[in-house]
């Protein structure tokens, strides 16, 4: 009996560390990143481009268009993330 | 006697398939690599990355809660449109190699379409939606969230939830749906355990992801 329940416990703690997992790192970025991130997309946006959340295709192709008309930051920004070069 | 070693026998078996469902023995739970492509970093972002969708029912949640969430989900369907999410994942390398650990035996290139097919181990329809139902629970622990290989629910700890940004939430929920289609990890932790699918790829997600906040 004794072993039973040492076997069953031993199941328990094998299947329980299979089920944990720890991931994310929630924290917010430093604000210069947060301000910089979001002044490319409201440039964008300002382009007639709107947000990709939106409509990714259209905001892509517009993206391609008028990447040209940002600033330098923005330029290499949208060129990291999407691929985009002017 | 007889008796003791047949429940034996019989817990034995039992454990050996609970350590499975880690993946220690992935390629059973795996499709056959040779069916998918394989892409490469010159590739465009292919039109599933684009319209890649997601169908996630969220359980326990408040309003405030509600909202990260649906933020976080935003936020994976913004970044597995990048161009930046395709070439890191194809080009992610480890140990001189352009591999990740736990791969299941497929290539970058292979994983990258196996995120955009969205088929769940238990939806195993090439869907390109990202299908799960996320439970909120408390726990005072250091698990941010779990699952188990016999379900389509992952459990999402608020103790983390509650502070974390949306990002930050995206990256613990695309590693937890990464398990969902079939990646496994360690148990414990080790340096390559950093670089299987789903710590590397929700590395991936959470960085590319504060880029949207």
């Amino acid at each position: 009996m004794k072993i039973l329940i040492i076997m069953i416990l031993s199941v328990s703690v094998n299947a329980m560390a299979d089920m944990e997992h720890q991931a994310g790192q929630g924290s917010m970025p430093p604000a210069k990143e947060l301000s910089a991130s979001r002044s490319c997309f409201q440039e964008i946006a300002e382009e007639g481009c709107g947000h990709p959340i939106e409509d990714q295709e259209l905001f892509n192709t517009c993206l391609s268009d008028k990447i040209s008309e940002l600033s330098g930051n923005c330029q290499t920004f949208f060129g990291r993330l999407y691929g985009k070069k002017k | 006697m007889k008796k003791l070693t047949v429940l034996i026998l019989l817990m034995s078996l039992m454990s050996t398939a609970c350590s499975k469902s880690d993946g220690s023995d992935n390629t059973g739970t795996f499709y056959d690599a040779s069916i998918y492509g394989d892409y490469t970093d010159t590739d465009p972002v292919p039109n599933e990355a684009l319209n890649f969708e997601t169908n996630v029912r969220l359980i326990n949640f408040t309003d405030v809660q509600n909202e990260k969430m649906t933020k976080a989900i935003e936020i994976i369907k913004l970044v597995v449109a990048t161009e930046e999410f395709k070439n890191r994942v194809l080009n992610y390398t480890y140990d001189g190699k352009k591999q990740f650990v736990d791969n299941g035996g497929y290539t970058n290139g292979q994983i990258y379409q196996l995120i955009l097919n969205a088929a769940e181990t238990l939806q195993p329809s090439k869907n390109n939606i990202l299908d799960a139902e996320v439970e909120l629970y408390y726990e005072a622990s250091n698990i941010v969230g779990y699952t188990y290989p016999n379900t389509t629910r992952i459990w999402v700890n608020t103790k983390y939830f509650n502070t974390y940004t949306p990002a930050g939430v995206a990256h613990n929920l695309f590693h937890e749906w990464l398990h969902k289609i079939g990646f496994t990890h360690a148990v414990n932790y080790s340096v390559s355990r950093d670089s299987s699918v789903p710590y590397a790829i929700g590395n991936i997600m959470g960085d590319i992801g504060r880029n949207f906040l």
